[in-house]
């Protein structure tokens, strides 16, 4: 009865899981949580938005800056990889839900 | 003759984690004859990939699948790599194969966790699914994202992972080996698993040869058709490695070649880890630009083979065919629960591991002329 | 009067077995769990449904008729509790009580017939498979302990620690218990993972909500009853709560039986209670 000891075992030890909400687990730094363009330096290239598989990242025609769309993004990093100016990055925030879905795109300036 | 009546299981049903609609025609309790419905997760993946750069491409690829999505860019990286000629450096290629072999046990724990949750064994569930959420934190640590990894590009790795990286996965696997031997012995010889698993399913050597089966399904039937070892690629030509397979061809051996192929997945990575080569780093990222060539290339998933057409043109690709593993096996599904009792049809279903979503494909032939259809007209119905 | 009280008082309490029943299964599984009040969640959040679709006028009265009979169970168990001047204490009532359990499952097959889903008419096929086994052995089972102790009614019933005289009969019951709890390897019946959910399959909103609440008064009452034949009055909810750690252990340790293997096992368990009678008689 192998199963029976790992179950007794299992009843006195700290439960694994967390009461989420209210406690945070801890995550990775590599980990890729949100993607941030940095509008100073972004050169508008082009390059991200010819890279990037869903058409999530665009470039804004009136201020020449990228702009991404988080509801299409599938945090490939593929536009981080060929940026000459290296102006994207990711952030490891996990709680990246919204309520409504137009808070996802970019925001207008 | 009795008569049958329909016993759904599908598109909605708990022992289902994909929508596949299993008719059965029952007879009392005994199923008489299955047919299985599809088509409720067409997302026309092929059509996505056409008309991409190489590097887009590779990580739309990665997308099909959401457990086995390293092993899309392994077959998508052997296929590209090799009719454009890229030579790849040892770090590349173990960091690929450490991936890919922590992929394999993940996914293979989460399958028999599944497993376990179908026989009615929760415990055991919530356990595999603890050892597993360790190998995903490891993921986090190496690649960035915990499920689709993106971690490679075409001749080289996005990030090279430091000693403390390679030493914190050794570490975690070490801390959940104890744990699993512990789950595999219980899987092996509780009495209830065994009454409910052994001669559940069974499929004879003959009928997976004829039915060109693949991956632990075919391997629990004696058959050895792992393609690191018949056709090594990229760090596995390096490691040491034993295909796993036994001769019972049922439910039960199906469960046991694939706990043990997570033991043989730790020994690869614990290999993979020892003969890194130290203080290397990855080439940078523009190794090589693609711009004609067509191939073809497998890996090894662990739900079996995995097999890639790649066709670029003018630095586009023109086509891409995927053949995930499910859509050799899923022929097996109506046979291996036809003549079964209800009680056992999730337990068989569910020990052949179907992934739907991946393997879902639409091509419609008219007049000889094949067309392929994308969702949204799949949807509709009609083509434009 | 007093046997209203406390049985309203069990009915409380059985809703607040099942969140003790699902914390300790959680703990068992290593996780938090839900907190022991989450059924009162649960059963707010059913009730505040609307049901849309009429059915079948026998698909809406077996929540109404399994909930009442139900309360009866727990009416009857509570008299014993209560002393010799209950309304409820007559003689043989343990038998009246043997029958009510097994009028709550045949209202559930009523109900899952009347339903029409392929789902809960397989649950009630292995139902009716099933009660053949364990109906009889349970009447039988009980009868051992009253024939043992020469008592004829649940309150006269004062011995303390019965098992000791009835051992095979104890773990008889406590056998039979596994399906009349549904818990593993012996809850074919409403088997998740094939069936879905068994007999309520259909079921949804109020109608689930009451279902949900017999059974969880019905599992106190099976809990309360066996306390009481095998511990004796004073030890009864106490035992009831060993019974549910008890429970959630096996529930946790054990996958589930195939239905044909079940049947046979308490085919096995209506001989041996039958062969335990016949040797008393």
């Amino acid at each position: 009865m192998g199963i029976l000891t790992d179950v007794l075992k299992n009843m006195f030890k700290k439960p694994f899981t967390i009461d989420y909400p209210k406690k945070k687990s801890k995550i990775s730094v590599h980990f890729r949580g949100k993607i941030h363009v940095d509008r100073k330096k972004c050169i508008g290239c082009y390059l991200c938005q010819m890279n990037c598989p869903t058409g999530a990242i665009v470039v804004n025609k009136k201020t020449k800056k990228a702009e991404v769309d988080l509801g299409l993004c599938i945090l490939c990093s593929m536009c981080a990889e060929v940026c000459p100016v290296k102006c994207i990055y990711f952030t490891n925030e996990y709680e990246n839900q919204v309520r409504a879905k137009n808070k996802l795109k970019p925001r207008k300036r | 003759m009795h008569k049958t009546c329909l016993f759904p299981i599908g598109p909605q049903h708990p022992s289902l984690k994909e929508p596949l609609f299993l008719k059965l025609y029952v007879d009392g309790t005994t199923v008489k004859d299955a047919v299985f419905d599809l088509g409720y997760a067409h997302r026309g993946v092929e059509e996505k990939l056409e008309g991409k750069q190489v590097d887009t491409a590779l990580h739309a690829v990665q997308r099909t699948c959401g457990i086995c999505s390293q092993c899309h860019t392994m077959a998508f990286l052997r296929t590209v790599e090799g009719f454009a000629e890229v030579e790849i450096p040892d770090r590349v290629a173990l960091q690929r194969v450490i991936v890919a072999e922590l992929e394999r046990i993940h996914s293979h724990l989460l399958w028999a966790g599944v497993m376990m949750h179908e026989l009615g064994l929760d415990t055991l569930f919530m356990y595999f699914m603890r050892e597993r959420e360790k190998i995903l934190d490891v993921f986090d640590e190496l690649t960035g994202n915990r499920v689709h990894h993106s971690s490679d590009l075409v001749g080289t790795s996005k990030r090279t992972f430091s000693e403390e990286n390679l030493q914190f996965a050794l570490s975690t696997l070490d801390s959940i080996k104890e744990n699993l031997i512990s789950y595999r012995k219980t899987v092996d010889s509780h009495d209830v698993i065994r009454d409910r698993c052994i001669g559940k399913g069974l499929i004879t050597k003959k009928d997976a040869k004829t039915f060109g089966l693949v991956g632990p399904v075919a391997r629990a039937c004696n058959i050895n058709n792992d393609v690191r070892v018949n056709s090594p690629y990229m760090g596995y030509k390096m490691l040491k490695l034993n295909s796993i397979m036994r001769t019972e061809g049922d439910a039960h051996a199906r469960t046991l070649v694939r706990l043990d192929e997570v033991f043989e997945s730790m020994n690869l990575v614990e290999q993979a880890c020892n003969q890194i080569p130290k203080g290397s780093v990855v080439p940078k990222y523009p190794v090589k630009r693609i711009a004609q060539g067509y191939g073809v290339g497998a890996s090894e998933a662990p739900r079996g083979e995995n097999f890639h057409f790649v066709k670029v043109v003018n630095g586009k690709t023109a086509r891409v065919k995927l053949r995930t593993p499910t859509l050799a096996n899923l022929i097996m599904f109506p046979e291996a629960v036809k003549g079964a009792d209800i009680t056992d049809v999730p337990v068989i279903v569910m020990s052949l591991d179907p992934c739907i979503s991946c393997m879902e494909r639409v091509a419609v032939v008219k007049d000889g002329k094949s067309e392929v259809w994308t969702s949204h007209e799949l949807f509709k119905g009609e083509k434009k | 009067m007093i046997e209203f009280v406390l049985a309203f008082a069990f009915i409380i309490i059985s809703i607040f077995f099942a969140g003790i029943f699902r914390k300790f299964i959680a703990r068992m599984h290593n996780r938090v769990g839900p907190p022991i009040i989450q059924p009162f969640y649960d059963l707010i959040k059913l009730f505040s449904k609307k049901t849309t679709k009429y059915k079948n006028p026998i698909f809406h009265a077996v929540p109404y008729a399994s909930i009442i009979t139900s309360i009866v169970i727990i009416i009857l168990i509570s008299s014993a509790f209560v002393g010799t001047d209950s309304l409820f204490d007559f003689d043989y009532n343990f038998l009246v009580l043997g029958y009510l359990f097994i009028l709550v499952d045949t209202f559930y097959i009523f109900g899952a017939v009347a339903s029409r889903s392929p789902f809960a008419i397989q649950s009630s096929m292995r139902e009716l498979l099933l009660m053949l086994g364990y109906e009889l052995s349970f009447m039988m089972v009980l009868s051992i302990f009253f024939a043992k102790t020469g008592i004829v009614s649940l309150a006269d019933f004062d011995v303390e620690f019965a098992f000791v005289q009835a051992p095979v009969a104890s773990i008889l019951l406590v056998l039979i218990g596994f399906v009349i709890v549904r818990i593993t390897p012996f809850d074919v019946v409403n088997a998740e993972t094939e069936l879905s959910a068994g007999f309520f399959a259909e079921y949804y909103g109020k109608d689930l909500a009451l279902l949900e609440i017999a059974e969880f008064i019905k599992d106190l009452a099976f809990g309360l009853m066996a306390g009481l034949l095998l511990f004796g009055k004073v030890f009864a909810l106490p035992a009831a709560l060993g019974f549910v750690f008890f429970y959630a252990l096996m529930q946790a340790t054990s996958p589930r039986y195939c239905t044909f293997r079940t049947a046979k096992i308490f085919l096995i368990i209506a001989i041996l209670a039958f062969i335990d009678l016949f040797l008393l008689v």
